[in-house]
């Protein structure tokens, strides 16, 4: 085990090589942001000549980002976080089937990820609940969205977790939820990780719904300026991409970090365990 | 198994998910249903309920185009749910080792995820520009000419090597999670047991992961199924049809001027049905396949 | 066990909370008139931005709230808040008052003292059975673009038949540029070519046709369609190589670079060509189909689009204040200005880009684009089989039987 760890030649050539296939194209995109719009129409794939940093000041300010970037953090951290909550408190009855009916809730959550999205039904249900235009409204329909698949993750993630566990914490007397929140979740740290993540990285990019559902843009978040550079028969790419970037910043930064995160996590605990 | 079968506890956990699944999932949803019975084409004031007409045009009048599209979009699935898998988990498998670089990997791999559909638009459209992009610069070398997503023939390969691309780190990101909560003690008693390299992987990390896998290719199916974003930023459906999925027919029925909303609402209750009938059987069939302790 | 109590307990009061919230909100936003617009011309946004300000000004008492999305999220944006009834201005155009029941969300406009600023042309290339619903933005016309020095240097004049087309492309062809650029790596640009050959091959001859086609007295598979179809062909053989995978956005780019002789697109294109290659020198003309000089007089133009109010906004005053406004000389030349579109309005000064284009139009004879004489509801696949010509993978007599069987199998679905 140990010398299949340690003889990183191999892993590190093949991922260095993937890694290029990932990198080379998408520093395209890097290229495309630093040009003007006139460079781009006339040679697009070219190295840019004259780096026009200014590109990022102009996404900056006609998207109008530093109104929207406090609202993005909101959604994503309120978002993010509902959903893991919610979703392992559901995923645990669900995976160990505590509840009648289990099989039919899993079936249910899981189908949900395919169903065909009811757009103008759910306004109606928002406009009817007051949640049109207002921060909870927005944060709690999209946890309701983003549900089904961590629903469906974690069920699996908690299957793997050894039942005996369950039982040990059944002798000690331990409450139905604090089991959940002080054993359970710590042990679901990487699926939790990921989950959160990922469901972060689908509300930061979010473009449409803020739109339909806050129809106030003192509300909406960052990705919504965006909009502007892509017109009906033209699209101001350079501009867009500059756009793009700083608002993957960001994410990228996080993502880096939690990747991190996760990792040592789990190493420290398996070492404990 | 039966503690808390008899508590009002998991159902209280459930609660919160309950509702707000049906609220903004379930009940829209209906909704959806009921849309698709009806002739709505953007007026909620002023719509007539239709019966099953909207499916009925489906399987008769445009029968060809829907029976095509559901053809392209069951091979986009299965090929890019067999390669995503495959590549996914070695990459995840390679980058749970202990790397200095490992970091750097995950995040590359993984970008794409964060940058969005638009921007792999874009960059792939620019690599595959057949004027003067690289690739085409590449075979120009070769003495071979091609249109690249302008060319019938191949256009439907190189949409799903960007789905692939794209989406691969998604899948990995997932194993990783499964990956790091395989207990390490495992892998040592597999060693000293004399397995390690192919065969610990075979014998110790493919058994654990086989939830994860369920999980990934549940994920990717439904994805694939219902997939018309990268197609409308690539090939817009063409050419001749090559890469019209299902998801993309629809998206087109929504825009063209005459058709109404409700025939797109009914389009997307067949895919409804399709992926339902996919992924139940791959439920069905991966799930007996897991290990549960 | 108090926890998950505090969890419900949590999403209950947000629940409800919310509910006071926003009805307060409500109740104090009555005082000030609102004015909700939405537009799918987001690249206009600079020019409303300082209109609304502007507007704002004159009339302290309304809020406007202006939103825009691309043209492929405006579909669900439009249904949404029109459903919820959250919008007062409407963007749109003639595809979305087609039918009788999508007409009924809109106010009639026939007769409103705002209409009158406008070209008698315009309005009448937006009515719907004899009503107007829209106030018109501009004009865009079907163009074909020719690079001025190319000719020049090939010695030929710009080309008035088809033959003349043909053997001006050719002869770019040997000197070594593209004949014609074409990008179709996006499918519906073809478009274009169609539109403008169904100009000059098609309505030249009957003016009818499109009109026929509902009773059946003209089909697809009449000699002038097919015809025109085989043009389209002979059209895709001299597009440069590859053409199919360029995408639609890169052909302005290359054109404005002189690789190119030709190029078919629309007249919107020409603001891409002077921002890529400002010293360009080209002109517009119009597709020659026919080997009829006079034939080739027909010119496709279609409304770029207008304003909409609905039905029962709360704040119709405010909207046809804001449509007066927008109607202004003033106002209006700058729009103009901004977007580089045919202006509708009689003794608008325009920049150089417009008023090439504007002489072209008025020089020919304006027909309504093809498409806009559509029959609502039935089934046209042009782009695919356009696409599929040009490719050699259909010939033209049978994408002219696909495409009356398309319209025949459709007849139940037409709506007016």
């Amino acid at each position: 085990m140990k010398r299949f760890l340690s003889k990183s030649l191999l892993p590190n050539a093949v991922l260095l090589a993937v890694a290029l296939i990932m990198l080379i194209p998408m520093l395209q995109i890097v290229n495309v942001a630093l040009k003007s719009n006139a460079e781009f129409l006339a040679n697009p794939i070219s190295i840019v000549k004259k780096p026009q940093w200014s590109n990022f000041i102009e996404a900056w300010t006609s998207a109008e980002m530093s109104i929207y970037f406090f609202n993005s953090f909101i959604y994503t951290f309120f978002v993010a976080a509902g959903v893991c909550i919610v979703a392992t408190l559901a995923a645990y009855p669900i995976a160990r089937k505590h509840v009648k009916g289990s099989n039919f809730l899993y079936m249910l959550f899981l189908s949900a990820l395919f169903l065909p999205a009811g757009l103008v039904p759910l306004l109606f249900i928002m406009k009817y609940l007051n949640l049109m235009n207002t921060y909870h409204g927005f944060i709690l329909m999209k946890i309701g969205g983003g549900l089904s698949v961590a629903v469906f993750i974690f069920t699996a993630f908690i299957k793997g977790i050894p039942k005996e566990l369950d039982e040990a914490a059944a002798i000690d007397g331990c409450g139905y939820l604090r089991y959940v929140l002080t054993i359970l979740l710590p042990l679901m740290k990487p699926a939790i990780m990921t989950v959160g993540m990922l469901s972060a990285i689908g509300t930061w990019n979010d473009f449409i719904s803020p739109y339909v559902f806050l129809i106030d843009k003192e509300l909406r978040p960052l990705t919504s300026g965006l909009y502007m550079f892509m017109g009906e028969y033209t699209v101001n790419w350079p501009i867009l991409a500059s756009g793009i970037l700083i608002i993957a910043a960001p994410l990228l930064i996080a993502f880096i970090f939690l990747q991190k995160f996760i990792v040592s996590g789990i190493t420290a605990g398996s070492i404990k365990g | 198994m039966n503690r808390g079968a008899s508590n009002i506890w998991p159902w209280l956990l459930l609660m919160p998910a309950l509702i707000l699944f049906s609220l903004f999932v379930l009940f829209p949803t209906i909704g959806n249903v009921y849309f698709s019975l009806t002739d709505y084409a953007g007026n909620i004031h002023n719509f007539d309920f239709v019966g099953l007409e909207n499916y009925k045009r489906a399987f008769t009048a445009d029968y060809d185009g829907v029976w095509n599209a559901i053809k392209i979009t069951l091979i986009f699935c299965i090929t890019v749910t067999i390669l995503q898998n495959a590549i996914s988990i070695v990459l995840a498998v390679l980058v749970n080792q202990k790397l200095k670089l490992s970091s750097f990997y995950r995040s590359t791999i993984f970008m794409p995820n964060i940058l969005g559909i638009l921007v792999v638009g874009l960059i792939w459209t620019l690599v595959f520009d057949p004027f003067s992009g690289p690739v085409s610069q590449l075979l120009n070398h070769f003495k071979i000419n091609s249109a690249l997503l302008g060319d019938s023939k191949i256009a439907l390969a190189l949409v799903i090597f960007v789905q692939v691309w794209a989406h691969m780190g998604y899948s990995m990101v997932l194993y990783l999670a499964g990956l790091q909560s395989i207990p390490k003690e495992l892998y040592e008693a597999a060693y000293i047991d004399g397995a390690s390299g192919w065969k610990s992987f075979r014998h110790v990390t493919l058994p654990l992961l086989q939830s994860m896998v369920t999980i990934n290719i549940i994920l990717m199916i439904i994805g694939t199924l219902g997939t018309f974003d990268i197609i409308f930023v690539l090939t817009n459906g063409g050419p001749n049809e090559s890469t019209m999925t299902l998801g993309m027919y629809i998206f087109t029925k929504i825009f063209s001027g005459g058709s109404s909303q409700g025939y797109a609402s009914a389009l997307a209750m067949v895919q409804f049905v399709i992926i339902f009938c996919v992924v139940f059987i791959a439920q069905f069939y991966s799930r007996r396949r897991e290990t549960e302790f | 066990m108090k926890k998950a109590g505090f969890i419900l307990f949590l999403v209950l009061i947000l629940v409800i909370t919310g509910c006071q919230q926003s009805s307060k909100t409500n109740g104090s936003s009555k005082k000030q008139k609102e004015l909700r617009i939405i537009n799918y011309r987001v690249e206009d946004k600079a020019y409303y931005d300082e209109l609304n300000k502007k507007f704002q000004e004159k009339y302290p008492d309304i809020k406007i709230k202006y939103d825009s999305v691309p043209t492929k999220d405006y579909q669900v944006l439009f249904n949404s808040r029109t459903a919820a009834g959250e919008v007062d201005l409407v963007a749109g155009a003639k595809d979305y008052i087609r039918t009788e029941k999508s007409r009924d969300m809109f106010m009639d406009l026939t007769g409103k003292p705002v209409l009158s600023k406008y070209k008698k042309e315009a309005l009448k290339l937006e009515e719907v059975k004899g009503k107007n619903y829209l106030v018109p933005w501009n004009n865009v016309a079907m163009v074909t673009f020719y690079n001025k020095k190319i000719l020049k240097e090939l010695n030929i004049e710009m080309p008035k038949t088809w033959d003349e087309f043909k053997s001006a492309a050719q002869k770019a062809k040997k000197k070594g540029y593209m004949p014609v650029v074409f990008g179709g790596k996006d499918q519906w640009p073809i478009a274009m070519p169609v539109n403008e050959l169904e100009a000059t091959m098609v309505r030249s001859k009957d003016s009818k046709f499109n009109d026929k086609l509902r009773d059946g007295e003209t089909k697809f598979t009449d000699p002038v369609w097919v015809d025109m179809l085989s043009r389209l062909k002979e059209l895709g053989s001299l597009f440069q190589q590859n053409s199919a995978g360029l995408a639609y956005g890169q052909a302005p780019g290359i054109f404005a670079q002189g690789k190119a002789a030709f190029m078919v697109d629309g007249s919107w294109s020409a603001s891409q060509i002077t921002a890529a290659n400002p010293k360009l020198d080209y002109g517009v003309m119009n597709l020659p189909g026919s080997n009829n000089a006079d034939d080739n007089k027909n010119l496709g133009v279609k409304s770029g689009g207008g304003w909409m109010v609905t039905k029962d906004s709360p704040n119709k005053d405010a909207a046809m204040k804001y449509l007066d406004f927008i109607s202004e000389k003033e106002n209006y030349e700058k729009y103009i200005n901004f977007t580089k579109s045919i202006p509708v309005m009689d003794g608008v000064k325009v920049g150089k880009e417009i008023s090439m284009v504007e002489e072209l139009v008025n020089a020919n004879n304006v027909i309504p684009v093809w498409e806009s004489t559509f029959i609502p509801g039935a089934k046209y696949d042009f782009v695919n089989l356009g696409m599929k010509l040009i490719s050699n993978n259909i010939t033209p007599e049978k994408a002219a039987e696909q495409m009356q069987k398309d319209l025949e199998g459709s007849k139940k679905y037409w709506k007016e």
